[in-house]
């Protein structure tokens, strides 16, 4: 009996030898595969995901910070379109999702007539909109031609999602805004702000 | 002889299969990328037409590297490389200044080194009215008359956003000198019409501060954000001039009213003059950029910034560019060209480009 435990104790280790190389061979290959292709010093994706927050500043000095998930259970809205680099280059259309910037700003009081809002990223770039443009009235492009045409219904979304995923952090992780609409027409790329951490409502003398 | 059928070991097995492990991304990341070293160029929008000629020209007695030309506005383009992490091996900008003054003592992050510490000075510009042959006055529009052919209400005018566009605020700049040189003081609001809120000048002593608001409503001009849309209007023959820049408007295969020196932003013999005026942007768009422009010529540059992945092969591009073939290129685009290149701090160029102080 005890030469049999012996023998299945000797069976155990051998296989437990054999397979040790192949675990680790596996595991390393996790671990490798991670530190190849992921490159997550570049993105540092989920720490960006943790730290990030929305500031809104109102008009009358309201002040409210939003986490993603807090923009998230607003009310959202799908819309379509693109926009183009100053050398001509076409991103998009794409099918996006998120929130209206009306929505948002009215956390802080709101938009009036003579009011400007800024848009802020983290990298220091900004964006500034009067009450007309947020309204929607901006120059949109056949995304073919580029010729100039008229639109719809057009507005500025805080977008999350793009084509049913979530934003990467070359299109913006994790908010951009865009400038949207009904219909998949273009739009100048320097509207669409990467990265958006702040909005601002100022009232214009 | 009793051959012996070659045994591998348990340990031999591990050994092998950790070196395959190691041995293996390299060989499928190697497999990946392309065999050419790729050499990655920014430069501003308004030198895409040469670059891209450029990379062709390039490439064609350098098959062993692969040139990406990317264009972006300059601000931008020196953005990508100091606030955007973009590993970039050339830089070239419409706007020389921006290089001493984002580059030079901005320190590449976890070293001691600045992002650049010297540039070349390789080309010019000069900034005027591009038109088409369906633009209303076309037959008579000159460097003595173009003021007044703008002022016709019947003319559409197009300029590109000052807040967005070195072009538009170098316009604005070139309607407030108008006013000097031709001795009328109406021709900055005759030609650009009144906006809301205003855009204001006002006189200092010896300086004109155009102040621009945040957002541009105007009532007479069309503004877009950028030349390549105005462009676009300028061809569908919605408007009938826009100001551009020379090179542009003639690669575009556009008329272009020439200005006097004395007002177009191209000479170095009217940098005083260029001097007393300056646009104060009240909109912030970069927060690493005091938005306040002066009047100056217009010189492009370019650089290697410090942490290019292929500095060798970067030096070999501006080799070429600044050498014969590279001349030839820029000639045949109609890039105005700064003959000879100037140097800011030679001492500090690299040893492979050395042998251009030599010429």
């Amino acid at each position: 009996m005890s030469e049999q435990k012996q023998e299945s104790k000797k069976g155990r280790t051998g296989r437990l030898r054999k397979a040790m190389p192949v675990f680790i061979v596996g595991l390393l290959c996790i671990v490798a595969a991670i530190v190849v292709y992921a490159h997550p010093w570049q993105r540092n994706a989920s720490e960006a995901d943790i730290k990030w927050n929305l500031t809104l500043i109102g008009s009358n000095g309201d002040n409210v910070t939003l986490s993603l998930d807090d923009i998230k259970a607003m009310k959202s809205t799908t819309a379509q379109g693109g926009f183009f680099t100053t050398t001509g280059v076409i991103n998009g259309p794409y099918d996006v999702k998120g929130v209206s910037i009306e929505d948002v700003c009215d956390l802080v009081g709101g938009m009036g007539p003579s009011d400007l809002v800024f848009v802020s990223a983290a990298d220091g770039y900004s964006s500034v909109f009067d009450y007309d443009q947020v309204s929607g009235n901006l120059p949109t492009y056949d995304p073919v031609t580029l010729k100039e045409m008229p639109h719809e219904k057009l507005g500025l979304t805080l977008v999350y999602e793009q084509d049913g995923k979530p934003l990467s952090y070359d299109d913006g992780k994790p908010l951009r805004l865009a400038v949207v609409g009904s219909e998949s027409l273009l739009t100048e790329g320097f509207y669409w702000v990467k990265w958006v951490d702040r909005i601002e409502v100022i009232h214009q003398g | 002889m009793l051959l012996r059928k070659p045994v591998c070991s348990a340990k031999a097995k591990t050994v092998g299969l950790l070196l395959l492990l190691l041995i293996g991304p390299i060989i499928s990341v190697t497999a990946c990328t392309p065999g050419r070293t790729q050499l990655k160029i920014i430069c501003a929008s308004s030198l895409m037409v040469p670059f891209q000629e450029m990379e062709k020209e390039f490439e064609a007695v350098h098959p062993d590297i692969d040139v990406v030309v990317e264009g972006h506005g300059s601000i931008q383009v020196i953005r990508y490389v100091t606030e955007l992490d973009t590993k970039a091996d050339v830089v070239a900008v419409a706007d020389y200044l921006l290089i001493p003054m984002m580059m030079y003592d901005n320190q590449v992050p976890g070293t001691s080194q600045s992002y650049a510490d010297w540039y070349v000075k390789f080309a010019t510009n000069r900034l005027g009215l591009a038109y088409t042959n369906k633009s209303k006055y076309a037959d008579r529009i000159n460097a003595t008359n173009w003021y007044d052919i703008l002022s016709d209400p019947d003319v559409k005018l197009g300029i590109p956003d000052p807040n967005i566009d070195s072009c538009g605020y170098r316009s604005l700049m070139m309607c407030q000198l108008a006013e000097t040189y031709y001795g009328d003081a109406t021709i900055f609001e005759k030609v650009l019409g009144a906006f809301s809120p205003p855009v204001t000048v006002s006189d200092n002593t010896d300086t004109y501060t155009i102040s621009v608001p945040e957002v541009l409503k105007p009532t007479k001009v069309t503004i877009r954000g950028s030349s390549v849309v105005l462009l676009g209007l300028l061809e569908s023959g919605d408007l009938d001039y826009s100001f551009e820049y020379e090179s542009v408007a003639t690669q575009h295969g556009l008329g272009f009213v020439e200005m006097p020196p004395e007002i177009d932003l191209s000479s170095q013999n009217f940098a005083d003059m260029y001097n007393h005026v300056v646009v104060r942007l009240d909109f912030q768009r970069f927060a690493s950029i005091n938005p306040e422009f002066r009047g100056e010529p217009i010189v492009y540059a370019l650089t290697i910034p410090s942490n290019s992945s292929h500095p060798e092969a970067a030096a070999e591009f501006v080799k070429f560019l600044l050498g014969t073939e590279g001349q030839r290129v820029l000639s045949e685009t109609y890039q105005p060209t700064l003959v000879p290149a100037e140097i800011d701090n030679p001492a500090n160029l690299p040893a492979s480009l050395k042998s251009l102080l030599e010429e």
